[in-house]
């Protein structure tokens, strides 16, 4: 054999390659814009689907936006709260120099009004007979100096059987009664004014039980603590908290290689365990089994080396339609940002391991193929562990006591390749769940009247 | 890169079809010397050319505009003509042919012939021949890099190389024969 560049055939043809000799064909043109036309018509489709994608994305998160917003008290609702809270703040200022009388008030409020209306009307009505009796405090406040105050009142033994309530718990107690009257929501109780209030005696306790009931209140819990609604208000309703819940879920779900293409979504359906370590945070982890569909681009594939080469006569296909049945155990930890009534709203990370259970791949080539191989599928089994990262927001309403609906779109995004073709395969969708509590949180019978002023 | 040809790639990655048409016919004759020398005919080499280029367009984005536009180009057009040779692979019969005993003396072929003459005669090489042929003597392959990317065996390309050659030297014969007795 020749040695490169000594053959005179070699370097013939070589001079002759580097002389060409042609002249531009418009017919060549026309074909290759034909062709640009195509593929711009499939891009244009994709850029459809793609908006689908991104209005129905937009859609849930409205949706979930809205059923939250729904779930906050109206205008009114909240007016007559921030006015109530105002004046339980200049309650509180008074409180020393006017010794409301308390328990009589109580007394005469439950006598005559033991049908104390949750309305907010009524609300108003009584959140102006408490600025009333607060203004005529403020009058006298000079001419109170020789009257007992009303952490004395609190103190008798006979209603407080704690001795280290302090006045600014009295203070606190008496404003949220007087808030009470105002029909106000206390539903910005968090766990320091709750853990601090519950020193609250059980005498008390049992009094402002006692009144809410009358008030046709609601007894639940918060962070563990039970929290009567003593105004009866209705507006204010604090669902037990779960401490472990099932969670069912079933979702349509839109998988795509590249934000290129979209097909008709697969679907998903989940089992998930979750456990509320406290009343924001929990951890949930379970099975998803989830169809997905996707078409990409050939190139986005990255099936074994020369696979194109040895099956498909080492045309790479213009694009690949896939499909794969995938076991899913997601591990996540969630936050619930409101918890507001029957209404929760959270946001959720975690990451998920795959079991690929089956995958099927058709090649589909812009031009006849010959002897090459139309695709691929697979049983095998394979596993790839914590390789797809979770997000979701999520709302959930609670339908019957232990039960909550609620809708969550999600987006999984692929850190490593999976399957056959080493395929970063992202997912969005919206999954519509059902919760189930099996467990609240540990109940403690504690009156919470209201955090005070900070 | 000439500020010409930087122009146009700016306007074929926005998608812009005059700049997609004008760098078309920039390099039209670039790439149909190369698709020509690979295919058996021109209308293959115009499925070559056209192929090449929409992987251009659609890869556009990948290349650094910054670098040199044809040795890019080039590397599309060559792995495009592999391609086909795959392609073609199952369907085309690979007749052997049998080898010219007599070497003729291939300094009289070396004048007097037009590029589009042996490109008609690269183009009677079958496929296997052709694209070993191209790949080592015109793109400069080592065979063991044609092996790889032909998936054959080195010894193959060898052959492969060596029956083209062979077979060239019968085909400019016969040219230049009939040529001659065309003249005479």
């Amino acid at each position: 054999m020749p040695e490169r560049g000594n053959d005179r055939l070699e370097s013939f043809f070589k001079k002759v390659s580097g002389r060409p000799d042609i002249s531009f064909e418009e017919e060549d043109w026309k074909k290759l814009e034909a062709r640009l036309d195509a593929k711009e018509a499939r891009s244009s489709v994709a850029k459809r689907s793609r908006n689908r994608i991104a209005g129905a994305s937009a859609i849930a998160v409205l949706l979930v936006g809205g059923l939250y917003w729904l779930s906050q008290p109206s205008l009114e609702q909240t007016s007559t709260g921030t006015e109530s809270k105002e004046t339980s703040a200049s309650a509180s200022n008074v409180v020393h120099d006017e010794p409301l009388p308390l328990a009589k008030d109580l007394g005469t409020e439950k006598e005559n009004n033991s049908t104390v209306n949750t309305r907010a009307s009524n609300a108003s009505v009584e959140s102006r007979t408490a600025a009333n009796r607060i203004n005529k405090a403020e009058k006298r406040r000079d001419e109170a100096s020789g009257q007992n105050s009303l952490v004395n009142a609190t103190q008798r033994p006979d209603e407080v059987n704690q001795p280290d309530l302090d006045q600014q718990s009295a203070e606190r107690f008496v404003e949220t009664l007087v808030a009470g009257f105002a029909a106000t929501q206390i539903n910005d109780i968090d766990g320091s004014s709750a853990s601090e209030d519950i020193k609250t005696s059980p005498a008390t306790a049992d009094k402002i039980k006692q009144k809410a009931d009358t008030a046709d209140s609601v007894v639940t819990e918060k962070n563990g603590v039970k929290v009567i609604d003593a105004y009866g208000s209705g507006l204010t309703e604090h669902p037990a908290s779960p401490r472990l819940s099932l969670l069912l879920s079933f979702a349509p779900d839109f998988s795509t290689v590249a934000f290129d293409y979209y097909t008709d979504p697969g679907q998903s359906f989940g089992l998930m365990v979750n456990y509320h370590v406290k009343r924001s945070w929990s951890f949930s982890a379970g099975m998803v089994k989830s169809f997905k569909k996707y078409i990409g681009d050939g190139d986005d594939y990255t099936p074994p080396n020369d696979y194109w080469r040895n099956n498909t006569n080492g045309i790479i296909p213009e694009t690949v339609n896939g499909s794969c049945n995938v076991l899913e155990i997601p591990i996540m930890v969630q936050y619930t940002v409101a918890d507001k009534g029957k209404n929760r709203f959270l946001v959720g990370a975690g990451a998920s391991s795959y079991i690929m259970l089956n995958q099927a791949y058709k090649y589909n080539f812009d031009q006849p193929n010959p002897g090459a191989k139309q695709g691929w599928s697979s049983h095998k089994t394979s596993t790839l562990f914590f390789n797809v990262i979770n997000v979701t927001a999520g709302f959930e309403h609670r339908i019957f006591p232990g039960f909550m609906m609620g809708i969550e779109p999600y987006l999984k995004i692929p850190i490593e390749g999976i399957g056959w073709s080493d395929l970063k395969l992202y997912s969005v969708g919206a999954s519509f769940t059902l919760r189930y509590i099996i467990l609240n949180q540990k109940n403690s019978a504690v009156a919470v009247p209201s955090r005070g002023p900070d | 890169l000439e500020d010409f040809t930087k122009t146009l790639l700016e306007g074929c990655l926005r998608g812009h079809r005059e700049s997609q048409k004008l760098l078309y016919k920039e390099f039209y004759g670039y790439g149909m010397s190369i698709s020509l020398r690979y295919a058996s005919n021109r209308d293959e080499a115009s499925e070559i050319l056209n192929d090449a280029f929409m992987k251009i367009f659609s890869n556009l984005k990948k290349f650094d505009i910054t670098r040199p536009f044809k040795p890019w180009l080039r590397k599309i057009f060559v792995n495009t003509a592999i391609d086909h040779y795959h392609k073609k692979q199952r369907e085309i019969q690979v007749e052997d042919m049998d080898v010219a005993k007599n070497e003729s003396d291939t300094e009289k072929i070396l004048s007097g012939i037009s590029y589009q003459e042996v490109i008609g005669l690269l183009q009677k090489l079958p496929p296997a021949y052709r694209t070993v042929f191209n790949l080592y003597v015109i793109e400069g392959y080592t065979h063991e890099e044609i092996a790889n990317l032909l998936n054959v065996a080195v010894g193959t390309s060898k052959s492969n190389l060596f029956k083209a050659k062979e077979q060239l030297k019968i085909l400019l014969s016969d040219f230049f024969e009939k040529d001659y007795a065309r003249t005479r």
